[in-house]
């Protein structure tokens, strides 16, 4: 039988014989769901529904809004199939657990009348020592050692081992499932009255380290209170809204590194969870290259390349770091055909041939695809890098590149303090403004001049690429002009990108990168919302470039 | 021409950032004008009743952007007897979010709550609540009292409230099942509020009075039972949203002389009203975005005689039997016999059961940005109306959040389903 939930009785419905399994694969695709149920409703809830469909029996709890209706869904889809509903209680009082009780009291003898076996409490018993069991375990596992904790929201297995695959840590599940903290159960569970046995048990599920849905959940600190915690990677789910509210408090109170990500239980996120883990993974390694700081006097020649969506950038420095050649080409079809002219060219600028450079650094998206690097790096930390270079007063760096945009939160070295990236949307990107540019019949360099040319102050609401396009159409539809479109369409970015800012804790200096920094009526609209001035500097898109190749000459000097 | 409330509202938004107390002071003037107006000088354009009840909204309204200090924050569902019996200004945020949206100022509250880490996805009206009392335009009341009835916002936002203006928070745990236990349990809640509200406010509650106001609700109950009745039979000229005054009186003024004034007057409006002739009526499931001019041009019954929004399942959710002898079971029997409660079949069932007693011809599906218990049923809802021969519309859309607006495509479906329903004369 599926269930869903760390409060549901699995070892009263495993005394019975049953198996209790939670489905916790991502799915390839999540729109068959679509036919049942609204697309709105929280991912991981859509996902049971859909693994839901091939198994014999179904319990789910009173969790949430989306799981109550999946209930409701399931039984309208299939009626004849066993489906249990659990009334779980929001509060862990005493008045709570007796509800509670009743309620599982009341699911034993569903399963005694339909089983027709009776609750055999010895399997009980043993069931509830071994969860009792392994969670002493799981304790034990921690202690004396120094671990990174994947909290909030669930994750599937697919996201737990691509953690797993690239921490430099040990890293332990505490999100909602992960932390099943059962007591033993009481020593003289075989002699007392059965009643009074389930109540006890109750009592033990509801006093779990509680999930965000309870009323209660100050006990939650004790997640952030072992010694050995280094890191935490905070999972928040799609259409899910209680883990975002818990992010928000923790991220100012603990001082080891923290990562939020946003996952839809798709294997679809992959790519770019990858590059935000793998950023992380180098942020709770930092020293190892703060101590390479250090400069040779023999002149080499490093490159960088940020293979972007929509452009690949090349940077050539010298030992001083100084900027010797770049190169600008459009990202064709292949990533690595394109890093590859855009090199030829920087180094052509040289008299150079690609050989002839001492080492290359590959970042963004492309990175793992282009032969020709000696190393890589994510983009997060050589964005960091490149523009700490380019400006080190700067402690915020906003980056809005063609398919992402990413705010970074600088220490005065210039190591990555936090940062945070929209995600799998267009919204507030450059593919966003391009999209806007092709609706109005313009390309981006007439865009960005005429972005300050406005008379009438428009506001276009939405930065979602389909709704803002059908008010653009509107616009046009009602003559308004071009350029006081545009500047609708730049407050709407402008908007997405301070909330963004604001949530990464920014301050200033701020900084901006990425190819569009060059469009100074979005720059201005950011100076506005920021109440304070934005460096754009002399060449934006090249930072992520800039800062690989500063990784590629200490690779050299290590 | 610019809107005038839209200039009004940008005119607002200038001042909040360096002058909110300006910003708090000019709007809660505003309301108690639109009270004043409504009180003084009814339009003829809307009914007596719903005039009534306007100018007691917007004096309600006023008083918590003017002072909150004295108040008890509370949710839509929360029942609100005790506090009426102790004289204490229930104040609902999420009720004067509907207000903000309609004078055009709220896009600050609802940015400063992504600020504050809101997730996109969060219901844009407890947004717009945590907006309001992040800007201090929202005061800090006595203490915080809710529901987990209907939503699980109400567990993120009213939590996080507390926690801001460190008072006393008392969240009534509503089951998920909807029988005599689940009665008990939730009325056993109330009792142990009583205390709490009487430290944290320094009133003691008479009992007897408690009864009263009941006793009240029975008879406002029974008047909005009764107008309901009458309906489907008669022609309302008026516009889209005005159900949302039923919403108050059955929920969070139910037991306030007010409220039964209202749905009195309610029953003497209908029962002078003339018979319905051509316009297609229309039930309304969940908010109705009352901002939204397009929308409110579409369903509105006074000019076009094309269609009228002959209820909202937000108004008549609860109209369960109520003792006044029993007080706290009472208003427990309210949240846990809603049709809002427990599985979603009960509110399809609810829905089905006031479409035929209203010869409803259509039913809309209204799924509030965030609103995951109306998103969650909206398919199979929909399924089911339409295999009782009931055409149905699921509309994605927004109360109080322009940008999840949708714009014309919203407008386009509305239409389209209103040419449907007419197709079917």
């Amino acid at each position: 039988m599926y269930y869903i939930c760390k409060y549901s009785p699995i070892e009263l419905i495993r005394a019975f014989g049953t198996d209790m399994v939670v489905p916790n694969e991502e799915a390839t695709d999540l729109a068959p769901a679509d036919t049942l149920i609204h697309n709105n409703i929280c991912s991981h809830a859509r996902q049971f529904l859909m693994a839901s469909g091939d198994t014999e029996g179904v319990l789910v709890t009173s969790c949430c809004d989306s799981l109550r209706r999946v209930y409701d869904t399931l039984e309208n889809e299939s009626p004849k199939r066993p489906l249990y509903m659990l009334d779980l209680p929001h509060s862990d009082a005493s008045c709570a657990v007796k509800a509670y009780a009743r309620a599982i009291i009341a699911l034993k003898n569903r399963f005694e009348n339909e089983s027709s076996r009776p609750f055999d409490r010895e399997a009980f018993i043993a069931q509830w020592k071994r969860s009792a069991f392994e969670w002493r375990m799981k304790e034990k596992s921690l202690v004396g050692r120094e671990y990174v904790a994947v909290m909030g929201a669930r994750g599937g297995e697919g996201l737990h081992k691509s953690i797993w695959k690239r921490m430099p840590l040990p890293v332990t599940d505490l999100t909602c499932l992960g932390c099943r903290d059962l007591p033993e159960p009481p020593t003289d569970a075989m002699e007392m009255p059965e009643e009074e046995l389930l109540t006890i048990y109750a009592e033990a599920l509801l006093h779990q380290i509680p999930c965000m849905r309870m009323t209660a959940i100050g006990n939650r600190r004790k997640l952030l209170e072992r010694p050995g915690l280094r890191g935490i990677i905070y999972n928040t789910i799609r259409f899910c809204d209680y883990y975002e509210f818990e992010y928000v408090a923790i991220r100012k109170e603990v001082t080891v590194p923290i990562l939020k990500i946003e996952t839809d239980y798709t294997a679809q996120t992959q790519g770019q969870l990858g590059t935000r883990l793998e950023a992380f993974a180098e942020q709770l390694a930092t020293k190892a290259y703060q101590k390479m700081e250090k400069t040779k006097a023999m002149s080499h020649l490093y490159a960088g390349i940020d293979s972007g969506s929509t452009t690949t950038n090349v940077a050539i420095i010298d030992d001083n770091n100084e900027l010797k050649a770049f190169s600008i080409v459009r990202t064709g079809a292949k990533s690595a055909a394109s890093a590859e002219a855009a090199l030829t060219e920087a180094a052509g600028q040289l008299g150079l041939r690609v050989e002839d450079l001492d080492h290359i650094c590959a970042t963004g998206y492309g990175r793992s695809y282009i032969a020709c690097a000696h190393s890589m790096k994510t983009e997060i930390t050589c964005h960091a890098r490149g523009a700490h270079a380019m400006n080190p007063a700067a402690r915020t760096i906003i980056d809005i590149g063609g398919q992402d945009s990413k705010v970074i939160g600088l220490t005065p070295e210039g190591s990555v303090e936090n940062f945070v990236m929209n995600d799998k949307c267009a919204a507030g990107t450059g593919r966003f403004l391009e999209m806007m540019a092709r609706t109005l019949e313009l390309d981006m360099a007439e865009m960005d001049r005429i972005a300050l040319q406005w008379q009438k102050d428009v506001t276009i609401s939405s930065t979602c690429t389909v709704f803002a396009e059908s008010e653009v159409i509107g616009l046009i539809a009602e003559n308004t002009e071009t350029a006081d479109i545009i500047h609708g369409l730049n407050k709407a970015v402008a908007a997405r990108t301070v909330s963004l800012a604001k949530r990464v804790g920014g301050s200033g200096p701020y900084m901006m990168t990425g190819g569009v920094a060059r469009n100074p009526g979005l720059v201005a609209e950011l100076e506005k919302k920021l109440e304070q001035p934005v460096f754009v500097p002399e060449h934006p898109d090249l930072a992520g470039a800039l800062g690989a190749a500063m990784f590629a000459r200490e690779a050299c000097e290590a | 021409m610019p809107n005038p409330i839209d200039s009004f509202g940008r005119f607002l938004m200038k001042q909040l950032p360096n002058h909110p107390e300006r910003f708090r002071k000019i709007l809660a003037t505003t309301y108690r004008l639109l009270g004043f107006q409504a009180g003084h000088l009814p339009s003829k354009k809307h009914m007596p009743a719903r005039e009534y009840l306007q100018a007691a909204t917007a004096r309600w309204m006023a008083g918590m952007v003017g002072d909150a200090s004295e108040s008890a924050v509370v949710n839509i569902f929360m029942p609100c007897e005790i506090f009426h019996a102790m004289d204490i200004p229930a104040a609902a945020p999420e009720a004067l979010a509907t207000y903000v949206v309609c004078t055009s100022c709220e896009t600050p509250f609802i940015e400063k709550a992504g600020e504050l880490g809101a997730p996109p996805s969060f219901c844009s009206y407890h947004k717009l609540l945590m907006g309001l009392a992040e800007t201090g335009i929202y005061k800090k009341p006595r203490l915080i009292a809710n529901t987990t009835l209907a939503c699980d916002a109400n567990q993120l936002s009213f939590r996080y409230l507390a926690e801001k203006w460190q008072v006393p928070h008392v969240i009534i745990d509503v089951p998920y099942a909807t029988d005599e236990a689940a009665v008990h349990y939730v009325a056993d809640q109330l009792r142990d509020m009583v205390p709490v509200v009487e430290e944290a406010c320094g009133k003691k509650l008479d009992e007897e009075r408690l009864r009263a106001t009941i006793a009240c609700g029975v008879r406002t109950q029974d008047y909005y039972n009764r107008y309901l009745d009458k309906r489907g039979s008669i022609h309302l000229p008026e516009a889209m949203t005005p159900e949302l005054l039923s919403v108050l009186a059955n929920h969070l003024f139910l037991g306030k002389p007010e409220a039964e004034t209202y749905c009195r007057m309610l029953l003497e409006d209908a029962a002078s009203a003339l018979a319905i002739t051509t316009e297609k009526k229309i039930l309304w499931m969940h908010v109705l975005p009352n901002w939204q001019t397009s929308m409110c041009e579409i369903f509105q019954g006074a000019d076009n005689h094309r269609v009228e929004v002959v209820g909202c399942d937000l108004a008549y959710d609860a109209l369960v039997k109520m003792d006044p002898e029993k007080p706290y079971e009472s208003m427990a029997r309210r949240i846990v016999e809603s049709s809002y409660n427990g599985p979603g079949l009960r509110r399809i069932e609810k829905t089905l059961e006031m479409a035929r007693r209203m010869e409803a011809d259509g039913i809309l599906i209204f799924c509030q940005w965030g609103c995951k218990q109306t998103q969650g049923i909206a398919l199979t809802a929909q399924k089911i109306f339409e295999e009782n021969g009931l055409p149905a519309l699921v509309l994605d859309g927004d109360g109080c959040d322009r940008t999840n607006g949708g714009g014309g495509q919203i407008v386009t479906r509305a239409q389209a389903f209103l040419e449907q329903l007419e197709g079917r004369r």
